[in-house]
């Protein structure tokens, strides 16, 4: 799994390119995780190249969902396919996150959002 | 009958070599994104779970994965030497509620019965044989499983018991001889079916359960069923087969003449 991260004004998006499994998930949590741990708090997580999702990197968002809210930061997920969006929907996780369609979508959204 | 078969230690960096031996191989078969994606996906939640939970000592195991295509299916056999695990027998409630309170655990089995055609799990010795089924044509199943056959094995004193759930028809059939051959191929002799949670069998399924007994028989083994509701009593009695076979109304009935078998 590649991730690139692209800082737009205060919104640091997050590209994926890959599969997010078992093996690929605990890497992203903690790539994640580091950039909330230094202060950025608006995160868009762009789906745009992800193959798949499984348990584990739903796992994932899960933790980062809740990290993001403790440090009172806004997260968006953009640019998911019609593939992964059927897994969103059999794992009941589409009302779980904001959704938006595109990169610039979700960059736009979250620099008008509160917080830091 | 092409297959491919790949064997990796249990840590969770090598998940990569089975999907991408997956991904490959159904590339070159001709399968669908879709069947390639959610079969990898499926592989990924077992072959995890394994990994996390299968295990009571810190030695490196190998986990064993077959990969093999039969008209209309793919199928994916996941063998590892943990502790006993049946996820076909496991619940897999729907996920629900916040992010704040939802917890994770399930959600990889809710995945796996929504994403696979049929699961079916065997412990054969000292080893878990679970293995996936994916159709390959038709329509794609968007959440599968309800009506899906689910196979379970276990043994209770030397008696190996098998349970058959959902519709038992051609589409499944030959599957499950495959099963109970491999079973007996590995010496099993006194087989005890329970059926309570058959919803339905057809002529394909009775030749399959007749094909069993008399293999058993070759061996000097004993074939008998229990668990048979109105419904499925009915088809026993309509298709002529209900006199084939040893039925019995209960378990330990059933336990009872295997166990007089044996002597």
């Amino acid at each position: 799994m590649e991730i690139t991260e692209i800082q737009s004004g205060t919104v640091t998006a997050v590209a994926l390119k890959g599969r997010i499994d078992g093996a690929t998930a605990g890497p992203l949590r903690d790539r994640l995780s580091k950039l909330i741990a230094s202060g950025l708090s608006r995160l868009v997580v762009d789906f745009r190249e992800v193959a798949y999702i499984s348990s584990a990197g739903f796992r994932t968002l899960l933790i980062i969902a809740k990290q993001s809210e403790d440090a009172a930061g806004n997260l968006a997920l953009c640019g998911i396919s019609s593939e992964v969006r059927r897994l969103f929907e059999i794992a009941a996780f589409t009302d779980l996150f904001v959704i938006l369609p595109s990169r610039e979508e979700a960059i736009a959204a979250l620099a008008k959002s509160g917080g830091s | 009958m092409p297959n491919e078969e790949v064997r990796i230690v249990n840590q969770l960096a090598e998940i990569g070599k089975v999907v991408d031996l997956l991904d490959a191989f159904g590339r070159r078969h001709g399968l669908s994104e879709r069947v390639r994606h959610d079969t990898s996906i499926a592989v990924d939640e077992i072959v995890s779970n394994i990994i996390h939970h299968s295990y009571r000592d810190d030695a490196s195991h190998s986990i064993n994965v077959r990969l093999s295509l039969v008209p209309d299916e793919l199928h994916v056999e996941i063998v590892d030497d943990g502790a006993p695990f049946d996820p076909a027998a496991h619940d897999a409630p729907r996920p629900s509620g916040s992010v704040t309170d939802r917890s994770p655990g399930g959600l990889g089995l809710h995945l796996v019965k929504s994403l696979m055609d049929n699961v079916c799990y065997f412990r054969l010795g000292d080893r878990n044989h679970v293995t996936l089924i994916k159709k390959t044509t038709g329509p794609a199943s968007v959440v599968g499983g309800t009506s899906a056959l689910r196979l379970s094995v276990t043994t209770e004193d030397g008696v190996t018991i098998v349970g058959i759930s959902g519709k038992f028809d051609s589409s499944v059939a030959r599957e499950i001889r495959e099963r109970l051959t491999q079973l007996i191929g590995a010496g099993t002799k006194r087989i005890l079916l329970n059926l309570y949670g058959l919803e339905y069998i057809s002529s394909a399924g009775f030749w399959a359960l007749l094909a069993i007994s008399r293999e058993l028989e070759a061996r000097r083994g004993c074939l008998v069923l229990y668990g048979i509701g109105d419904e499925v009593k009915r088809l026993f009695d309509l298709s002529g087969f209900a006199g084939m076979f040893t039925i019995c109304p209960s378990r330990e009935l059933g336990l009872g003449v295997l166990r007089e078998a044996a002597n």
